[in-house]
């Protein structure tokens, strides 16, 4: 038996799969048997070593890595190819989300965007009851648990204050599930405090809603969603693909920090575009993905609202290395950190993107959260886990990165459980963090039943089943299993009251 | 005293009034009780001396993730004049709501005084009866009531502040004079019913076993029939020891 075969054998054998879940990874494995696209040879150097990677997407991309429909399109018109009419009420339009979800690709299989739920859906809330309607929000939100079953499905709620938002917030406090990923959009001018508290309350129980900045991102971007993990991307677009640049690698490469500077980290970045823009070539003129693809030819989808990101992680092991300081807590590590964004974001700024229109043909930075396989390295620019200083410095030090990553970042803070029964002083903090220019929030309660992995959540039954060799429902919670253990996560700080 | 003598500040605290809270740990106490969890506060000396302008500056830079500033201690209004001072400052040139946490034991010249610049008390009364209070803290209680009644009837009193100590001050009879006396002071405020805790104390009370979530629910269920339901805040934590 060949080497492939065997690997194929090993899927279709594995016991800690389910079905849709072997299928996930022999298709993975039949892309592969196609060559990885034409790169040069500096920039498949860095690909082999792993400086450079691109998350398994696969040698041959047949969709975007990303994708977020408009879904208010899809309500306004309905759908030819899904021979969906527009929706009249309540119940078709949750149907109709629910149909669309499971036409929407993405590098997951599932997908990553579910729209903006609470716009969406308010105004068909008319004439039904509000029993009723937290039944069918409830019910719409189990499907997306148990169908989808994936952490990287995100839904988002806000900036306004809506029926819809508050009961998806409570049915989340209700339910505790890993899926989906919510976040808020968070506006001083328009989000009203209620608002904000029932989301910190919910993020107290759960670990979610994320918290973003609108007007920042709306302001650098237009009109985003956030998806998967936490990456900012315009609606009707989506991100072609995603490379990562590992900056600790990169490091133990270099002569010294200038040369890192100076040398390497263009040299990388380059290679990180050319990586991406042939990704993005194949993608769109080989497998004529948006030539073909129903969201493409019903306008749900428009190639000119797409990007590609180039990511970074392990920021605080190269600081860590090049400076006397720790990241985080040394005022001047933290400079070297912010110096070295603010390197990368000029360099990439200079290279073209190749259909890239979406984000004014440039590819765009975000702060990558890490997979289940980076041991060594912290996610993106984050502080890590164990080294956290106190909150408000935690703060200081990473905020300053945030504007620079137009498709996401986030930075994790921790609470100890004194805040639950004060929901308004975690309210306080985000709006004073949102006030100093953080991009993403986001808040984890140390008792949570669901573990915040990079940017998505697990059930700690998920981490118990994985251990033990049992199937998990969600591929999310394998992955986040492994990661639990590779990066340490139940460690990360708790600061203690009175401490 | 123009300098304010801090043991401690903590930026963001969860525990000390609405909001999040800056929370400034005076130095001096003029209590000495038995179960203190602070005692490095009571003497005059461990503490760093601020200038009010130094201790606003500080504050300023953490303006906007804080609701305001509570000062705590030891006792707070000890350090009265500067506090008034910074407090005076604060609402000048902010929006920070300013609240302290007194054991109460202090007079009226100088209550009146903060009176102006503070939004909220948080008082400690540590039992109702004269002679358990004396027991607790070396001292008796009736400066202590006159200024819970002062920041009544000022319509500042935020919480009040309890703390359960076993075989001390929860019997049957403490509660129900505790009760009383609330509903006697007709008050809009907070009855902080704080389990009593054996960890870090050095007095005589050391020997005394902590509070077990049990006797805690017990108790809270005994404030609820005596109709204090609606105003009572639990405190949800309890020492593993």
């Amino acid at each position: 038996m060949g080497k492939n075969q065997k690997k194929i054998l090993s899927i279709i054998s594995d016991e800690t799969l389910t079905v849709a879940q072997k299928k996930h990874f022999l298709s993975i494995e039949g892309e592969n048997m196609l060559p990885y696209v034409n790169v040069s040879a500096e920039t498949r150097r860095f690909y082999e070593q792993g400086i450079l990677c691109d998350l398994y997407e696969g040698n041959a991309p047949y969709r975007p890595r990303y994708v977020l429909p408009d879904y208010q399109k899809l309500l306004e018109n309905g759908s030819e190819f899904l021979g969906l009419k527009p929706p009249q009420d309540f119940f078709e339009a949750i149907q109709t989300l629910l149909i669309a979800y499971n036409h929407v690709p993405s590098i997951t299989g599932k997908p990553v965007y579910l729209g903006n739920v609470d716009t969406l859906l308010q105004p068909f809330t008319g004439g039904v009851s509000e029993c009723e309607l937290y039944k069918q929000i409830k019910w719409f939100l189990i499907n997306i648990d148990r169908v989808l079953a994936d952490g990287f499905c995100h839904l988002n709620i806000g900036p306004y204050d809506t029926l819809v938002g508050r009961m998806i917030l409570k049915a989340e406090r209700e339910l505790k599930q890993p899926v989906p990923n919510i976040s808020l959009k968070y506006c001083a001018k328009s989000t009203e405090d209620a608002f904000l508290e029932e989301a910190a309350k919910t993020a107290l129980i759960t670990g979610k809603p994320h918290f973003h900045n609108h007007n920042l991102i709306k302001e650098q971007l237009g009109d985003y969603g956030v998806v998967s993990c936490y990456n900012n991307l315009l609606i009707g677009g989506g991100s072609h693909t995603l490379v990562r640049i590992n900056l600790l690698k990169l490091a133990k490469e270099a002569d010294g920090l200038e040369d890192y500077k100076e040398n390497l980290l263009p040299l990388a970045v380059n290679s990180a575009a050319e990586l991406a823009n042939k990704r993005n070539e194949f993608l769109v003129e080989e497998s004529k993905f948006f030539d073909s693809d129903f969201l493409a030819q019903e306008g749900l989808i428009d190639l000119d609202k797409f990007s590609s990101m180039i990511g970074i992680f392990g920021l605080a092991e190269v600081a860590n290395m090049f400076s006397s300081g720790k990241y985080g807590k040394d005022e001047e590590t933290n400079k070297l950190g912010l110096e070295l964004v603010k390197l990368i974001y000029d360099k990439l700024t200079e290279i073209e993107g190749k259909y890239c229109k979406g984000t004014a043909n440039k590819l765009t930075l975000h702060a990558q959260s890490g997979i289940s396989e980076d041991i060594e390295e912290t996610p993106g620019t984050r502080v890590p886990i164990g080294d956290e200083p106190d909150l408000y410095q935690h703060l200081c030090a990473v905020i300053p990165m945030h504007k620079y990553f137009n498709s996401g970042i986030s930075d994790i803070f921790i609470f100890d459980q004194t805040v639950k029964d004060n929901p308004k002083a975690m309210c306080d903090i985000i709006k004073g963090a949102m006030k100093q220019g953080i991009r993403t929030f986001t808040a984890n309660q140390k008792d949570s039943d669901l573990i915040r992995v990079t940017g998505y959540l697990i059930k700690k039954s998920d981490l118990e089943n994985f251990n033990s060799s049992k199937k998990n429902l969600q591929l999310s919670g394998n992955l986040g299993a492994e990661a639990v253990v590779n990066q340490r996560i139940l460690n990360r700080k708790v600061r203690k009251l009175n401490e | 005293m123009n300098n304010l003598h801090i043991n401690k500040i903590v930026d963001f605290s969860y525990v000390d009034g609405p909001g999040n809270r800056l929370v400034l740990f005076l130095q001096g106490c003029n209590f000495n009780c038995q179960y203190c969890h602070n005692p490095e506060t009571i003497p005059e000396r461990k503490a760093k001396s601020y200038t009010v302008e130094e201790t606003f500056n500080y504050i300023i830079k953490r303006k906007d993730y804080i609701a305001g500033v509570t000062a705590s201690g030891g006792e707070c209004t000890l350090q009265w004049e500067p506090l008034m001072k910074l407090f005076a400052k604060l609402k000048e040139q902010t929006q920070l709501t300013t609240f302290i946490d007194t054991n109460g034991n202090v007079c009226d010249k100088k209550m009146d005084a903060l009176l102006g610049y503070t939004d909220g008390f948080m008082i400690d009364l540590k039992a109702v009866n004269y002679d358990t209070h004396k027991r607790i803290t070396g001292k008796g209680n009736e400066q202590v009531i006159k200024t819970i009644k002062k920041a009544v009837k000022h319509n500042k009193l935020y919480e009040l502040r309890y703390v359960l100590i076993p075989e001390i001050n929860d019997s049957k009879n403490d509660l129900k004079d505790l009760a009383n006396f609330i509903k006697y002071l007709n008050a809009e405020t907070y009855l902080m019913l704080i389990p009593y805790r054996n960890q870090g104390v050095v007095g005589e009370f050391k020997s005394l076993p902590s509070m077990t979530e049990d006797q805690y629910n017990r108790i809270l269920k005994t404030m609820y029939s005596l109709g204090l339901e609606k105003i009572i805040k639990k405190r949800n934590f309890f020492c593993k020891n």
